[in-house]
């Protein structure tokens, strides 16, 4: 079996409602969704369409209401919240909108932060690793720095970093270039795509076009359900200005 | 209503609706600081207030001699003669029963009951002509007619006893009977620190009493002065006088005043003092809500700012919450101090009267709130001002309560300690453990409430308890210049004094049950003072065993004096130091070998060593109980076997001496560990809230790169346990060493004669029970509060 046909992760009847709205409100309702083991998911819809909720279901954050989630063909959905976390810890890697750092620690230890406790025993191999990330996305020459004391395209490298240096299975980013300017959006999503060429799976949630056409799927929600589905093929930097024109012409018809 | 104050007004009352949990828990502490205050205050002032009435109406004596035994009448009549600034004066006499020998009964219900149990002098006296009068519950000065009796307030309470009821004297000659017509208050003996209570009966009744025999006769000498400033002088005048009566106490006006203002004072002072605690606490919750506040709303604060809202019209916004809730609970601790003072005064009322309801009565306890609500909204409003300090852009854009150039510096000091840090060179293997360390290190300045908070708390439940355990502890009597010992018994002056002292020592001597029979003699010595010669109370007896603390030197041998701290005062003496004392006109010089501290007799007296076998003013015999024996039991039959004798269990000697003061301290440390318990619990949950709601977005990043949610309420219950375990240890030390110096000094200025308070703490509950239980209150908040992380959508914090 090739890459291509391999699933990662896996969702099926996939809902989430809130109950602490009056009346409750149903954000996903009983959704179906697979990723395939290397794919760059992106997915897209209006404000208020589910997109961070499901990102937050399928990552075992927040527990659905009801369905199935699989990972790498472990049922994620029935683990307890000390599971779940080492699930977290060991095959998931995290990038958000903000950069959410420890301000207590410089940029290095932040990164280092999460593969430690996922591996306390291979230190040195964890620590040669990350200064290997750092300097290949090119914050090495920050990383005694605090947080507050790097541009904001430098910590969502960071954020990058950290959230590969435990290997995951899948990277899960949220908007990870919503508070970027488009210089340093450009700077993040050269990272993501470096890192999607490694190999890596991306399940990523954007509103922007031009970040969503450099992935090899894009699939549209509209109130809760998957309504669309794009398969792109692999991105080029020669063939971008026309798949961001195809995209969002495919998003107009989506009602984007 | 202007346009402004509506806006203020719902503002205030959203603000107030929004953070129900955090405005509650600090107005309950406000509460309480508002009602202690308001208690503290109303009941200080009803007792100074209904001991004013009372000291007007009942006129006590400025001076008075109290003395048993034969006197000169013509002495004192010549002494008054010498004396223009007399006034008045009056000799009283006395009739004193053993409380064993009056009994009561209700003809109408058959309910009886004797006064055995206390052991205060019983007095039956006749009502005065001039001044020193017992007054009835109205404030009239009754004469009671042949065949009734009036009985001390005291009584009335301690035994239910009713107007109508019979009173049985027993005397030598047999039972006499009075009926109860009233009760009566007693300036001079109101304190329930007071030795004695005096019975009023008629005329024909004192003089079948005294007839039909067995009491003791005793008289008090008491003068009336033209100025009270002149008491001193006169009491050593009077006390240079050979010829004039005096081995019994001696009392001045103004220690009549001080031993009723302390005894019931301290509980006023005790609330005010937990006030003070609770308000400091409060205040630093106010302080550390309002900067929560402040960081929370700052883009609303820059967008006020932005729009041209001076600073002022911000502040006073936000203020007007703290205004309103300072507000309510000064309103509301005011209303409860009113019922509290009613009961905590019943006892004030029955021994003094109730005091007029005046202006004043009204005044205090309104400017006590209004203090309270003074100080809290000034402390606010000085917190507010970093309003102004705040910049519209850095307000609006980064959301950053600081100026650029207080953000450089945080920035600075983040930096400078994250290069000092180093996940990669630590050795540990528990990385919660390091990030609950190094957060408490990075976020001190907020979490210093805590062990501030914690601190305070101990100190409120420590002191009181030390000072309870410390009065109630059957070594305080050490503190009562005598030695500790199982039972007392004291021969005073009788014809056959003498000889009685030399059977009971003998007889106790023989007594195997009882062990370390001392005998110690009152011998009236003089020694030379400002005017003259004067008497100097001394204590002569064996001192070689004696267990009792001495502030410097020690215990007297042959040749030697050790004097009480007071009389150390008076004559300038140290230990070494030469002291010219004569007896019966011999003098000689004695070295002082120490000094010690004394409560008893207004707190001046000396002790030498020897044995005084006869002429003795009178005689005190300490001994203990066997292993085994049962000392009430002892001082049953001693007391049986000597009817002259009065002899007393030790510690129901010191119980009932201190029973007021013990029972005000226990309620203030029933108190304070209630409210301190309560503090503990409120403020740790209170600020957990408040920290757990600005660390949401940490938490969230904890949780999605693998943090378990155990392992996040692992490191803030970590955090919160150090930060009260380090608190609570504090203030148990610093209760312990600064808390017992100053409440040293207090009851050393109360003049009592005691000038080095020792505490004598139950080790056990105050070293380890109270800051356990402490620490289990700010951990249990800690529980409380962590425990609805559980089951919370993680993606929620990140999301806030």
């Amino acid at each position: 079996m090739s890459n291509d046909d391999r699933i990662t992760l896996q969702c099926t009847g996939l809902t989430k409602t809130y109950f602490s709205t009056d009346p409750p409100s149903t954000v996903l309702h009983g959704l179906d969704l697979a990723v395939r083991t290397g794919e760059f998911l992106v997915v897209m819809g209006a404000s208020g369409s589910g997109k961070s909720t499901l990102l937050y279901s399928i990552s075992g954050m927040d527990r659905p209401t009801a369905g199935n989630v699989l990972l790498e063909g472990r049922e994620l959905t029935s683990l307890d919240d000390a599971e779940a976390s080492r699930v977290r810890l060991t095959r998931m890697g995290f990038i958000f909108q903000q950069a959410y750092f420890l301000s207590n620690l410089n940029l290095r230890d932040n990164i280092l932060l999460p593969a430690l406790k996922a591996a306390p025993g291979d230190k040195d191999a964890v620590i040669k690793r990350v200064d290997a990330l750092m300097e290949r996305f090119g914050i090495d020459h920050v990383q005694r720095h605090g947080v507050t004391q790097v541009s904001g395209g430098q910590l969502q490298r960071a954020s990058i970093c950290r959230a590969l240096a435990g290997e995951p299975a899948v990277l899960f980013a949220d908007e990870p270039t919503g508070a970027l300017n488009s210089s340093m959006s450009t700077e993040v999503m050269n990272a993501l795509t470096d890192v999607h060429g490694d190999g890596t799976t991306i399940v990523m949630v954007t509103h922007d076009p031009a970040c969503a056409a450099r992935a090899d799927r894009v699939v549209y929600l509209r109130d809760g359900l998957l309504v669309d589905t794009r398969e792109q093929g692999m991105w080029s930097a020669e063939q971008a200005k026309r798949r961001e024109d195809d995209l969002f012409s495919w998003l107009s018809d989506n009602g984007f | 209503m202007t346009k402004r104050d509506s806006i203020r007004f719902r503002y205030t009352y959203n603000d107030l609706t929004r953070n129900k949990g955090v405005n509650l828990a600090l107005l309950v502490i406000l509460v309480l600081s508002a009602f202690l205050m308001a208690t503290g205050a109303m009941v200080m002032e009803r007792l100074l207030g209904s001991m004013d009435q009372l000291f007007d109406e009942a006129r006590p004596p400025h001076f008075l001699q109290m003395h048993k035994g034969e006197y000169d009448r013509s002495e004192l009549d010549r002494f008054a003669a010498e004396h223009p600034e007399i006034d008045a004066w009056v000799i009283e006499e006395m009739l004193g029963f053993d409380g064993a020998a009056i009994a009561w009964e209700r003809p109408s219900t058959g309910e009886s009951g004797d006064l055995a149990e206390s052991l205060v002098d019983n007095l039956f006296v006749t009502q005065n002509p001039d001044f020193d009068f017992l007054l009835d519950a109205s404030g009239a000065i009754p004469e009671p007619s042949a065949g009734q009796v009036y009985v001390p307030v005291a009584y009335q309470q301690q035994f239910d006893m009713e107007a109508g009821d019979t009173l049985r004297v027993q005397t030598a000659e047999g039972l006499r009977e009075l009926r109860v017509e009233g009760f009566v208050r007693d300036a001079q003996m109101a304190s329930s620190l007071s030795q004695s209570t005096r019975f009023l009966v008629s005329e024909d009744d004192f003089a079948a009493l005294t007839a039909a025999g067995g009491g003791t006769p005793e008289i008090i000498v008491e003068y009336r002065l033209t100025d009270t400033s002149l008491v001193s002088d006169f009491k050593t005048a009077y006390e240079a006088d050979d010829a004039l009566p005096k081995n019994g106490e001696a009392v001045t006006y103004q220690l009549i005043r001080l031993i009723n203002t302390f005894s019931d004072g301290l509980v006023a002072v005790a609330l005010m003092f937990v006030s003070l605690l609770l308000i400091a606490i409060a205040l630093l919750n106010a302080r550390f809500v309002i900067r929560g506040t402040l960081e929370d709303e700052v883009r609303q604060i820059g967008a006020m700012k932005a729009i041209g809202l001076p600073n002022r019209t911000i502040s006073g916004l936000y203020l007007a919450k703290y205004r309103a809730m300072t507000l309510l609970a000064c309103l509301l601790g005011g209303l409860l101090a009113l019922a509290a003072t009613n009961l905590l005064t019943r006892s004030v009322q029955a021994n003094y009267g109730e005091a007029d309801l005046d202006l004043l009565a009204v005044l205090v306890p309104v400017l006590a709130l209004a203090l309270v609500y003074v100080f809290v909204i000034a402390v606010c409003r000085r917190v507010f001002r970093r309003i102004r300090k705040i910049e519209v852009v850095n307000a609006l854009v980064h959301g950053s309560t600081l100026d650029d150039r207080q953000t450089a510096r945080r920035a600075a000091r983040q930096s400078k300690r994250v290069r000092r840090t180093s996940l990669a060179a630590f050795r540990g293997t528990n990385l919660n453990r390091r990030l609950a360390l190094l957060d408490l290190r990075a976020e001190a300045r907020q979490w210093v409430l805590i062990p501030i908070v914690m601190c305070l708390a101990a100190v409120l439940i420590t002191l009181p308890m030390n000072l309870y355990s410390t009065f109630s502890d059957p070594q305080f009597v050490t503190y009562m210049g005598a030695p500790e010992s199982d039972l007392r018994a004291d021969l005073e002056f009788a014809e056959d004094v003498d000889a009685v002292r030399g059977e009971l020592v003998a007889a106790m001597s023989f007594d195997e049950r009882l062990a370390n029979v001392r005998v110690f003699a009152n011998v009236l010595y003089e020694a030379e003072g400002e005017e003259g010669w004067e008497v100097l109370r001394v204590e002569v007896g064996d001192y070689s065993s004696a267990a009792m603390p001495f502030l410097e030197g020690g215990p007297p041998e042959a040749g030697e004096i050790a004097v009480s701290v007071f009389n150390a005062e008076k004559y300038g003496l140290e230990t070494g130091d030469e002291f010219l004392v004569r007896l019966d006109g011999a003098a000689s010089n004695r070295t002082v070998s120490g000094v010690y501290q004394d409560v008893t007799g207004g707190g001046f007296s000396a002790k030498m060593e020897g044995e005084v076998d006869a002429g003795a003013a009178s005689y005190t015999v300490y001994a203990d109980a066997a292993e085994g024996s049962d000392t009430g039991g002892l001082v049953a039959e001693y007391a049986d076997a000597f009817p002259t004798a009065t002899v007393t269990p030790m510690r129901e000697f010191m119980e009932q001496t201190l029973s007021y003061v013990t029972d005000a301290f226990r309620s203030a440390a029933v108190l304070s560990f209630v409210f301190g318990l309560g503090v503990a619990l409120v403020i740790t949950s209170l600020f957990l809230k408040l920290r757990l709601t600005s660390d949401r977005r940490k938490m969230g990043m904890l949780s999605a790169v693998g943090f378990s949610t155990a392992e996040l309420i692992a490191q803030v219950r970590g955090k919160t346990l150090a930060a009260v375990t380090a608190g609570t240890l504090a203030g148990t030390v610093l209760a312990a060493t600064g808390g017992e110096a100053v409440v040293g000094s207090f009851i050393a200025l109360a003049g009592l004669g005691i000038v080095d308070l020792e505490f004598l703490p139950n080790p056990w509950l105050v070293h380890l029970a109270y800051p356990l239980l402490l620490i289990s209150a700010g951990y249990l908040g800690a529980v409380f509060l962590t425990s609805r992380l559980r089951g919370a959508d993680k993606s929620s914090w990140l999301r806030a």
